[in-house]
């Protein structure tokens, strides 16, 4: 039997389907597309990869991504930034959801992953020893553990607070709530009673 | 309540189906494989989406819509509920089918259109199901048995089904953990998140159970009672894998005959207790590398006359033990939520003399909806048939009948 597709064509459409969120079809669809396109434009995408692991790396300090000559990034080397706050994070992507807000002027540290036996993830395989280190050495008051409200996420807020603690710092949990423009009545009864539990003096 | 219209699409050995179901008792007659007990189920399905007997949703959908592109089967009904209609609907896509058929259910439900939990299916629609199968629940392994308790909690209190399935969860992860530990060592350190929600959510359910427990035991005692003629006195005994009061260095498990009152323990007490508990016996746990304590261990027992009927139990006294407990559950459902169930019975009449049919059939007509399934119509009074809708049901399709 002869193979469908050439042996380019082929492993170009396994290597899009290994991608989150894309299937075979879509796979197939994007290789064609390429296949067709200007030479330039398929190569704009390999050379687009090839910078991005090139030049990118995890800032020492904070573990977010950098561009590769500025590390500290940018966030951690901003003077306006108070240096006493420091929110924790799930992943880079976490980083990006808070900035959107504009309301936080402290610093980050990304934990890369939450603590999950089942997947085998412990405290060794995180960014934690780097943390504690980093709220010795830094002069941080404030500590905002902002993991996902998911039981990993909770796992992994009370090791560290377990790890904090005796230090003579604040540590506080992102609240759980209602969304704005959100309705009462569709609201589930989990995320209401957290609601109500955590109302706040008007 | 009231289930006034059942919609069926693929479930089971129904391609099709659309039915509306009077108030009182409707009768379904049939030989057998017609789809009498397939009918019951796709009514109690609407009640929690749980399957029956454990056995896969996959089964629901029916073998034929199983060759088609996206296999799917469809179960909606109109409830009456205080007066007001409701509209539940459950589909069931099989989705990534191989070749050999395998693949993943998924389950929507929408409750008057809107998509909705599954677990909040209970807040709409209430439903207590008699299978004569489920008699091996009473003398099968402990897993069945917390099996029929859960399900009458989880469709009572969806806080409950809710804190059952972060138990689950958690005890997942927490396995995992104590196998790493057994497998590699290391500071166990990490375990005290998961024994506080062990902790937190075991005596959630600890709780719940035993009170539930306790009120349906009150409950099903006097139906016992009656349905045996007085011959046997029905106990229901709570069996936690963690005993609150157990002397710590004590022997494990209390005596069955012993009646024990779990209804005065206090939550708190539980949850500080389990934690001794896990810390006691923390080593024990990273050597097996699992969770030894808590109610993913429990069991209960159907006693009659201080008889474990796991044990000496007759066929008939398990059938009436189960029946007991239904019933039990009806009437339990209907003191916390103000409204019957729909009673869904499956041969319920066999291997019951004739005056206990007739004090059988007068306490169900007490719901606002029964349905019941026989292979014979000569099994119910003439009375009883006057006042129930016949029906006939074959071959995936039902029709009224001329009673």
């Amino acid at each position: 039997m002869y193979p469908a597709v050439p042996d380019p064509v082929e492993r170009l459409i396994e290597a899009f389907s290994r991608l989150p969120g894309i299937g075979p079809k879509t796979a197939s669809r994007l290789t064609f597309y390429l296949l067709r396109a200007p030479e330039a434009e398929g190569l704009e995408l390999a050379e687009a990869l090839q910078a991005m692991r090139r030049d990118t790396r995890l800032c020492s300090t904070c573990f977010n991504i950098t561009s590769a000559g500025a590390d500290p990034c940018a966030l951690c080397a901003d003077p306006q930034r108070e240096a006493q706050l420091l929110c924790v994070v799930e992943e880079p992507l976490d980083v990006l959801a808070i900035e959107r807000t504009g309301q936080y002027r402290g610093r980050y540290h990304v934990l890369h992953g939450v603590l999950s036996p089942m997947e085998g993830v412990g405290p060794e395989d995180l960014k934690l020893t780097e943390l504690l280190k980093r709220v010795e050495s830094e002069g941080v008051e404030e500590v905002i553990l902002a993991t996902n409200p998911t039981l990993e996420g909770e796992a992994t807020a009370m090791y560290i607070k377990r790890q904090l603690e005796g230090q003579p710092l604040r540590l506080t949990r992102l609240a759980r709530g209602l969304p704005s423009g959100g309705d009462l009545e569709y609201a589930d009864a989990n995320t209401l009673a957290q609601a109500l539990a955590g109302r706040s003096e008007m | 309540m009231q289930l006034a219209h059942l919609s069926l699409a693929n479930f089971r050995n129904f391609t099709r189906l659309e039915s509306d179901f009077p108030a009182g008792a409707t009768l379904l007659v049939g030989a057998n494989a017609q789809g009498k007990t397939s009918l019951l189920e796709a009514i109690h399905y609407l009640a929690g989406a749980a399957s029956p007997h454990a056995s896969s949703d996959r089964q629901l959908i029916n073998f034929l819509a199983l060759n088609e592109s996206r296999p799917f089967a469809r179960i909606a009904g109109e409830v009456r509920r205080r007066d007001r209609l409701h509209r539940v609907e459950i589909r069931l896509i099989l989705e990534n089918q191989t070749a050999e058929g395998e693949g993943r259910v998924k389950k929507e439900v929408l409750i008057n259109g809107l998509k909705r939990r599954v677990r909040e299916l209970g807040s709409t629609f209430n439903a207590v199901l008699f299978l004569p199968q489920d008699l091996r629940v009473i003398e099968g392994s402990p897993g069945e048995r917390r099996r029929l308790l859960d399900a009458a909690l989880a469709q009572a209190d969806p806080t409950y089904a809710e804190a059952a399935s972060s138990y689950a969860k958690v005890l997942a992860q927490r396995n995992a953990l104590l196998r790493q530990l057994q497998d590699r060592g290391g500071a166990p350190d990490t375990l005290f998140f998961w024994d506080e929600q062990l902790a937190d959510l075991g005596s959630t359910l600890i709780h719940a159970r035993a009170l539930a427990l306790h009120e349906l035991e009150q409950l099903a005692a006097p139906i016992h009672h009656a349905l045996t003629r007085g011959a046997e006195q029905l106990r229901l005994a709570y069996q936690p894998a963690y005993n609150p009061l157990q002397d710590p260095n004590g022997q494990m498990g209390l005596p069955l005959q012993e009646a024990v009152d779990w209804t005065s323990l206090r939550r708190e007490t539980l949850r500080s207790g389990i934690l001794a508990a896990l810390e006691r016996t923390r080593q024990h746990e990273i050597a097996r590398g699992a969770t030894l304590i808590g109610p993913h261990r429990d069991d209960l027992r159907f006693l009659a006359n201080s008889l474990d009927l796991r044990q000496y139990g007759s066929r008939g006294q398990a059938r009436t033990a189960l029946l007991a407990f239904k019933l039990a559950q009806a009437e339990w459902l209907r003191a916390r939520s103000g409204e019957w169930p729909v009673l869904l019975l499956d041969e319920v009449l066999a291997e019951l003399d004739a005056e206990r049919r007739d004090d059988l059939l007068a306490r169900v007509l007490q719901a606002q909806q029964v349905v019941l399934t026989a292979a014979d119509l000569n099994m119910f009074s003439r009375t009883f048939r006057e006042q129930a809708s016949v029906w006939r049901i074959h071959g995936g399709t039902v029709e009224p009948m001329d009673g």
